[in-house]
């Protein structure tokens, strides 16, 4: 994990309550959701879903019968 | 008992003696003809005044010639003892576990990590035997030197050298002492001769002068050759037998007069705790702690047996073998299969899965690999984010993350996922076998003698063999939760503390000597090594002095680790109040690789109290396994089984033994709940 995306994830959830799965998360991923943190944290509006989708997958947040 | 065991077993020692008299026989030709060519050597390069050892230049410039003539007699000796004997009995240990026929298939044969279990076998016995060598290039170029340096009669020396390599055996001048050296090399084995032996050895000894006890080659090469064979047969089917999951064991040979008290009560049974003669591995174990006797070896009893020159066995057992306390069973617990056999210790893989887990589970067999054994092939894996589907058992890896020999961080990656599967599909197996699940489950807990969320869950996907651990995982979820309030603030307390020393003078000295005093505590579970070790791995260097070092070891002294969601709490540092939380104590030493999986493990545990990795959303959106505690929340399916994969995961890390330790101290009692489900993989 890097820090600079650790330190965005702990003010995203901060603000919003809860984060991302960030284990299975590759560098890549973590470098495209930086920015989209930092705008969600500043604006105080969380990411949309269509906008995690490019980044993490259509069914990331469809993990009922998932385990990551 | 007359059984199969006996005659398998009986088999392995016989052909042992053989294999040792003929590599005897052989070791005798070796010695003699080095004997005669030292002499030899001895007699042409040194130069004698009167009969008398003269020139000391020539008693050095001697030495390499000397090592030459033993390496090129001896060290093909023993080349052929190791290469060919060792492969030899191999290949009669795995013929003795196939004629047993009670164990599984897999395990009847020698897989890949006996067969790196032999080779380093003769690499170690390669090495004594030239150290042998070694040894006595060194004495017998010492021999010339000293007797040279002493005007010695050049006879003299020749006797010495002549007995330092065959003692007694060694070859003379007179005929009187070459007939009785005859006699004892073609009789020392004949039982009826012994006494006629023992004589004609005394009389060397006393009216020669010649020595069997010394410190002659013969002597130590001789009892190399007898305990390299046997214990190498004894470490071989020892690993087998462990991997076979054979924990009883009974112990065979003949007694001669030379036997040892303890093998002759041991073969004859007066020390039988059962009437088969069956012993456990502990029980062995104990015995040869309690007790001591002459030529006693150190080491594991079940390798090492009697001692030196000990011609006895053990064979490994299951106690279901037998029918009653004594008769074997004759019909095979275990139906030798008509198709054929696979040679894997994972079973039957598909092609992915032969590539990718040897580099996940290792080459060598391992509770993990018999349970990987006993899945079904995993279905092709597919692209997408590190997942695994337990509806469709599929697997998900990016195409670019599946090179897991290169990537470290993949390859725990895909183990995690891999232990998802056996989490399922094991359960899965166990959900449609009852009898097996009986086997493997009764003595565990008692909510998994119910089967609740292992057998039975709200779908056959969704049952889990993690789930037997439920309770243990509260119980450390209790601990850790209730060990945060008070360590958080004693730490960063003993943090505020080492800067105080650090800044104080000669302050990077001492804050080194505190921080290493820490690490060397009782306490404390890992070493200097260790500590280094995960810090490497994390791309950082170990330096007491470095506040990254200093905090990394403070946090595993007081069991604490980064949260995303800690809450704040007020401490008094320093006689100031602050706000602290798990939220600012430091991460970089748990960022990536096996530690990141450490902080998801013990993220699992205490849902996310402590440690990170998956959120609490996702732990929230999972089934309850029952398991509840008021303060303390409830244990989701998703709890169990992420602490499992984490588990597996850390477990076949190149770092294991380090992960282990770290697991037990942060949460005992789940680290050791997953222990004894792994422990039973031998029951399936």
């Amino acid at each position: 994990m890097m820090m600079e995306f650790s330190v965005l994830h702990l003010q995203y959830i901060d603000k919003f309550g809860d984060g991302f799965n960030t284990i299975a998360m590759s560098e890549d991923e973590e470098k495209a959701l930086i920015p989209l943190m930092r705008r969600a944290v500043d604006t105080n509006e969380k990411i949309k879903h269509k906008d995690l989708e490019e980044i993490l997958g259509k069914d990331f947040d469809n993990t009922e019968d998932f385990e990551i | 008992m007359a059984d199969i065991l006996e005659s398998t077993t009986k088999y392995r020692i016989k052909q042992i003696e053989i294999a040792e008299a003929e590599y005897y026989q052989q070791l005798t030709k070796v010695l003699d003809k080095i004997e005669d060519d030292i002499t030899s050597l001895a007699n042409k390069m040194l130069p004698t005044t009167d009969g008398k050892l003269i020139n000391l230049q020539q008693a050095i410039a001697i030495r390499p010639q000397i090592k030459a003539i033993l390496e090129k007699h001896y060290l093909p000796f023993a080349d052929r003892v190791v290469r060919q004997g060792f492969s030899k009995q191999a290949l009669r240990v795995e013929k003795a576990f196939k004629a047993i026929g009670f164990i599984p298939p897999e395990f009847q044969e020698l897989t890949k990590g006996d067969l790196a279990l032999v080779k380093n076998l003769k690499q170690q016995y390669f090495t004594q035997f030239k150290d042998i060598s070694n040894t006595f290039t060194r004495t017998l170029s010492d021999k010339v030197y000293q007797n040279t340096l002493l005007g010695s009669e050049f006879t003299e020396l020749e006797k010495e050298l002549r007995q330092s390599i065959n003692g007694i055996y060694s070859s003379s001048n007179d005929p009187q002492m070459n007939k009785l050296v005859d006699y004892v090399k073609r009789n020392k084995d004949d039982l009826s001769k012994a006494t006629l032996v023992d004589k004609a050895v005394k009389t060397l000894q006393t009216k020669f002068g010649a020595d069997r006890a010394g410190n002659n080659m013969k002597r130590y090469a001789g009892q190399l050759l007898n305990d390299s064979l046997r214990d190498f047969d004894a470490t071989l089917n020892f690993n087998k037998s462990k991997d076979a999951g054979l924990t009883y064991v009974k112990y065979y040979g003949d007694i001669i007069p030379t036997t040892r008290q303890i093998c002759r009560s041991l073969v004859s049974g007066s020390l039988n705790k059962r009437k088969n003669g069956l012993f456990t591995i502990d029980e062995v174990k104990s015995m040869w702690s309690s007790r001591s006797w002459s030529g006693k070896k150190s080491g594991n009893p079940l390798v090492v047996r009697g001692g030196y020159n000990c011609r006895h066995q053990w064979s490994f057992v299951n106690p279901d073998w037998y029918e009653d306390e004594e008769v074997l069973k004759t019909k095979p617990l275990v139906p030798t299969p008509k198709e054929k056999k696979s040679t894997s210790i994972f079973g039957s893989v598909s092609e992915e899965e032969s590539s990718l887990l040897p580099i996940a589970f290792g080459a060598t067999a391992s509770n993990f690999t018999r349970m990987v054994n006993k899945l079904p092939k995993l279905p092709p894996i597919k692209k997408g984010s590190p997942a695994y589907r337990y509806f469709t058992d599929e697997i998900r890896m990016p195409i670019t993350q599946r090179n897991i020999s290169k990537n470290l961080k993949d390859k725990y990656m895909f183990t995690h996922e891999y232990g998802h599967r056996i989490d399922h599909k094991l359960a899965q197996i166990l959900h449609k076998d009852k009898k097996l699940a009986e086997k493997f489950m009764p003595t565990l807990t008692t909510d998994a003698t119910l089967g609740e969320g292992v057998i039975s869950g709200a779908t056959e996907y969704q049952v889990q063999i993690s789930n037997i651990a439920k309770k243990a995982v509260m119980a450390d979820r209790v601990v850790i939760k209730n060990n945060i309030k008070k360590a958080l603030g004693v730490m960063e307390q003993e943090k505020a503390d080492l800067a105080k020393v650090f800044l104080g003078k000669d302050g990077f000295k001492k804050i080194k000597i505190k921080v290493e005093d820490i690490i060397k505590s009782k306490e404390f579970p890992l070493t200097i090594d260790e500590v280094t070790i995960l810090l490497r791995e994390q791309g950082m260097v170990y330096d007491p002095a470095d506040l990254n070092t200093v905090q990394f070891v403070l946090q595993i002294k007081h069991k604490l680790l980064h949260s995303e969601y800690g809450k704040w709490a007020n401490y008094t540092i320093n006689n100031e109040v602050q706000k602290l939380s798990l939220r600012q104590i430091n991460v970089d030493a748990w960022r990536t690789n096996g530690n990141l999986h450490f902080a998801d493990y013990v993220g699992a545990i205490s849902n996310n109290e402590m440690g990170f990795g998956h959120t609490l959303g996702y732990y929230k959106k999972s089934h309850s396994t029952g398991i509840t505690q008021r303060g303390y929340g409830t244990i989701t399916n998703r709890h169990t089984t992420e602490a499992f994969a984490n588990y597996t995961s850390l477990s076949n890390s190149e770092h294991k033994a380090i992960y282990k330790k770290l697991m037990k101290h942060y949460a005992p009692n789940t680290t050791s709940g997953f222990d004894a489900i792994m422990e039973r993989s031998n029951l399936l």
